[in-house]
């Protein structure tokens, strides 16, 4: 499994900077923007870190609840139980998987179950990259791990 | 300050509850409309921060609802949501929101306009205390009664609940004010105004109509209720002293029930018609000798 880089604090800044100068292969696997997410919190790592053991948590039963929702054909279940995840990923700064989130919610605003179908089966695949990252920020193992380091 | 939060998301929620407390604000988290409603009406909000999609609704429907409401016409909400469409954003500062946030929001940004808001808030209130409070008691006053009496029918008329009402004045004021003068007149009236908001809910409206006349608008109340709670409101008032450099002084009060009876008419109209109705009862207990209740009973 390919090692994450993640950053803890502000002054790790640096450590991103030439992060994002690496190629593209790399930096893939930052599934988290990390600096955006520590500013999401104002700063606040313990903050942080029950936000993210919260989604880790809760991830499982919301993802159910849409697979529900979807067997069902409710479109307006899975367009709320959606939304409500759009936020979330949004807070953790999970681009990829927060905007998988909104193609979701916005299927399901549309009744069109068929592109809803498509952006669950992203929007799991994202979670499910973001997850070995989150872990370490709720273990609250705050270091800067490099890949390829 | 109180801050309604009104969000599904657990996260989300814990997220602004945690900034808002670090900030000094008081935050409360309501997962559905139908938990943010009553924490709104019954007073407790001073801000409502709210999110669009909800398990029982639109976040939409609740503001509207909001500003519908004379009792919460004039809390500051705004949306908070991962929504950020343009006709989204239209909608709901049209639909009487004074902000709107998306998510996921900047933390000192977000709490800047909560400090917005909690600037406006007091300004409504002091608005609010200029035009609907007697300056002598604190209590509600004839404008606000006019306006709100009304409303209060309206509201009793679709939920089909009792709506009571009554009129109550002090006994023998004149003679009060000529024995001991009018300063003590003036502190009497303000110990009376203590006994009536305590001995009634929060969500009964007492209100001042001028002299030594007091009414009480109460929701949710058969005038039975009403008049067991006037008979125990009456047998403080005989407990009471009032204590100064001219003396002691004893008082009591009479007052009159009336209840809302659905007569068709016009809200205006049967405010008007209660009132009168409380004023009869009132003029019946005077002249039973004072110091005593009298209610409409309704046919």
């Amino acid at each position: 499994m390919p090692r994450i880089a993640f950053a803890a604090s502000v002054k790790d800044l640096d450590a991103r900077e030439r992060e994002s100068a690496a190629p593209e292969k790399e930096r893939s696997f930052e599934v988290v923007d990390s600096a955006s997410l520590l500013a999401n919190v104002g700063h606040d790592t313990t903050l942080q870190a029950d936000l993210v053991r919260m989604f880790l948590e809760d991830s499982p039963k919301v993802l159910e609840e849409i697979r529900d929702a979807l067997a069902r054909r409710d479109a307006v279940a899975v367009s709320r139980v959606a939304h409500r995840l759009t936020g979330e990923l949004g807070i953790l700064a999970a681009r990829a998987a927060s905007e998988a989130a909104l193609r979701l919610e916005t299927a399901g605003r549309e009744a069109d179950l068929t592109a809803a179908a498509e952006a669950f089966a992203a929007l799991e695949g994202e979670i499910e990259r973001l997850e070995p990252q989150l872990a370490a920020l709720a273990s609250g193992i705050a270091k800067v791990m490099r890949a390829g380091e | 300050v109180n801050v309604l939060i009104v969000e599904d998301s657990r996260s989300s929620a814990m997220l602004l509850s945690q900034l808002l407390r670090k900030e000094g604000y008081e935050p409360r988290v309501a997962e559905t409309l139908a938990r943010a409603l009553p924490l709104a009406v019954e007073g407790w909000a001073d801000i409502v921060l709210l999110d669009r999609e909800l398990p029982d609704g639109d976040g939409l429907e609740l503001c509207r609802q909001l500003k519908a409401d004379a009792r919460t016409r004039h809390l500051p909400v705004a949306f908070i949501t991962s929504r950020q469409d343009e006709s989204s954003v239209a909608l709901a500062l049209n639909s009487g929101a004074l902000d709107y946030v998306s998510k996921p929001f900047r933390p000192l940004e977000l709490l800047a306009r909560v400090g917005v808001l909690a600037r406006v808030k007091r300004a409504e209130d002091e608005v609010r205390r200029l035009t609907h409070r007697d300056p002598l008691t604190g209590l509600h006053n004839r404008r606000f009664l006019d306006e709100r009496l009304p409303e209060e029918i309206g509201r009793a008329r679709r939920s089909q609940r009792p709506l009571s009402c009554f009129v109550a004045d002090v006994d023998r004021f004149k003679q009060i004010n000529d024995q001991f003068g009018h300063p003590f007149g003036d502190r009497a009236l303000v110990a009376v105004s203590r006994l009536l908001e305590q001995a009634f809910r929060s969500t009964d409206l007492i209100v001042r109509l001028g002299g030594d006349e007091f009414v009480g608008i109460l929701p949710d109340t058969d005038p039975r209720g009403a008049a067991v709670s006037v008979k125990r409101m009456l047998d403080r008032a005989r407990a009471l002293s009032i204590e100064g450099a001219e003396g002691v002084c004893q008082l009591t009060l009479s007052v009159g029930v009336s209840a809302f009876q659905d007569g068709g008419a016009d809200p205006p109209a049967e405010a008007g018609a209660l009132l009168t109705e409380a004023d009869r009862c009132l003029y019946k207990a005077k002249h039973a000798g004072r110091d005593r209740v009298y209610a409409h009973e309704p046919a």
